[in-house]
């Protein structure tokens, strides 16, 4: 969710009345240092204090993730996610995951420090890609309110729902390949080995030069969150971790959405505008370069949604836009990768590239092939066109996709 | 003074007329892409006046759950009363979706 404060179009700005924007209102990102009185440098420099210690949070929320999985699980990993062994079904648990928190960074970043903790990475695959697919909900919620206009509604379901199609299409075709081959846990594993691994060279050692420095300043604090709750008899303790560790990941992203939307709203403007008319690579940069540095490609795609719903932007422009969102919110698995160090930190960089390669495939196949491009393209043309003709399928979409058939998948693997 | 012959005259007659088609065929080329790059022009100006209000468009990039509440009264109402044809004319228009590039 974004602080804002609204006020109405020219009317003097007051950051103490922050309330929930409307239409009739003009919204404007507030940090919440803004409330403390601070302004100008001392502001600016206090959201890049927040900022640091916002990832300084992160970084050690997945650490408590990775030692309270292990904790909990006592070293049987596999015990505790047994019910997600079968890969459809991890892929369901990403999908709500990620649908209920409305962040995939968050799913990404738990995930790695599950992997780290002890999590098979074959499991982790499937939840991940699952992330990618959960994060396209938001912005098919957000253009739901636009459906009082039936054409801005057309073109908005579309412009979300290109988004999804891109990323079913990118599951259908490599969550089999990884079934049959391991293509990305090979890919992955080969990386991590070369950035993280013991003898992979000048990059490994600046990697793991660079983890030990941030492990050695997390360990204090994750210490003391671990200790403070040691006193909760056996699994107990690691569960509470991992609750613990999740509950501040959801609330740092958000708290790191807020700061970074403040700071770079100015650069991502810059980059945008920079990318008008310049076709679809351009497209995709600019929606990775944005979603960087906001850190929320639901964030960045949701806000396309009105824009595309008033034709100002076509779909044709959104999507590539949307690809480079997916690629752009890989990042946040890769800080959140520095958690670890030695072997457990090859495997959490392990899982945080299969995140970034599973998207940068997905978007050089199902993007960078022609008659692949279409696709995505096709089918969110054909759905926004029913959605608009009747609300029932835009609703049968949202609920089916993100809530159903997920559900329906995760309760028959656990009655069958 | 020289006299051309019929057969001469209207040859150039044939010629001039075939650089007039031409011309004409040219100039219409040359009017639609005046059109598209002025088309272009004014969507690009749109594009920047939006990208200009993206801190708005950022604060506004959440989801508004009493809009979604209100999407689904509306399909529960729709879906209780069957014989309401909701909006039978609407067709997929690709007018202001895909320009051609």
């Amino acid at each position: 969710m974004t602080d804002v404060a609204t006020r109405p179009a020219g009317a003097t700005e007051n950051p103490s009345e922050a309330v929930e924007g409307t239409a009739a209102t003009r919204a404007r990102l507030v940090s919440p240092f803004e409330r403390l009185g601070l302004s100008g440098r001392a502001l600016s420099w206090a959201n890049w204090l927040g900022v640091v210690a916002g990832v300084y949070v992160l970084i050690t929320s997945v650490e408590l993730i990775g030692s309270g999985f292990k904790a909990a699980t006592g070293g049987t990993a596999e015990s505790l996610f047994a019910f997600a062994s079968n890969p459809f079904v991890a892929l369901m648990v990403g999908v709500l995951f990620t649908a209920a928190t409305q962040s995939s960074s968050t799913t990404t970043s738990v995930t790695v420090g599950l992997v780290a903790g002890g999590l098979p990475i074959e499991i982790a695959i499937p939840m991940l890609m699952g992330a990618n697919i959960g994060t396209t909900m938001t912005n098919t919620l957000v253009s739901l309110g636009m459906a009082r206009d039936r054409d801005d509604f057309r073109r908005a379901f579309s412009a979300a729902t290109v988004h999804d199609f891109f990323n079913l299409v990118a599951v259908a075709i490599f969550l089999p390949l990884e079934l049959m081959f391991g293509l990305l846990e090979r890919a992955s594993g080969w990386l991590a080995d070369a950035t993280g691994g013991s003898d992979g060279g000048v990059v490994a050692s600046v990697f793991a030069a660079a983890g030990t420095v941030v492990d050695a300043v997390t360990e204090p604090l994750a210490n003391l969150l671990e200790s403070g709750t040691s006193f909760l008899p056996g699994a107990w303790h690691g569960i509470v971790m991992i609750v613990l560790g999740i509950g501040l990941i959801l609330a740092v992203i958000t708290w790191l959405g807020k700061l970074l939307k403040v700071l770079l709203v100015g650069r991502a403007a810059h980059v945008l505008h920079r990318s008008v008319g310049r076709g679809p690579m351009s497209g995709v940069a600019s929606g990775a370069v944005v979603t960087m540095m906001v850190q929320s490609s639901s964030t960045t795609t949701s806000l396309m949604i009105p824009l595309a719903g008033s034709g100002t932007f076509t779909l044709k422009q959104v999507y590539p836009f949307t690809v480079g969102a997916n690629i752009g919110t890989t990042i946040t698995a890769l800080i959140a990768a520095f958690a670890f160090t030695g072997a457990e930190g090859e495997l959490a960089l392990q899982a945080a590239f299969v995140h970034v390669l599973f998207n940068v495939f997905a978007a050089l196949v199902v993007f960078g092939l022609p008659f692949m491009r279409q696709l995505p393209l096709r089918g969110a043309t054909w759905l926004g066109n029913l959605a608009a003709t009747n609300k029932v399928w835009a609703a049968a979409w949202t609920l089916g996709v993100f809530v159903g058939i997920p559900l329906a998948l995760i309760g028959i693997t656990a009655v069958l | 003074m020289t006299s051309e012959r019929p057969e001469d005259a209207a040859a150039v007659e044939r010629e001039l007329e075939r650089i007039v088609a031409e011309a004409e065929t040219r100039l219409a080329e040359v009017r639609r892409e005046l059109a598209e790059r002025r088309r272009r022009s004014a969507e690009h100006a749109a594009q920047h006046a939006e990208i200009d209000r993206l801190e708005e468009h950022l604060a506004n990039a959440t989801v508004r759950w009493g809009e979604v509440r209100d999407f689904f009264d509306d399909v529960i109402t729709h879906l209780r009363a069957p014989g309401d044809p909701q909006e039978p004319e609407a067709e997929g228009g690709t007018d202001r979706d895909d320009p051609p590039a």
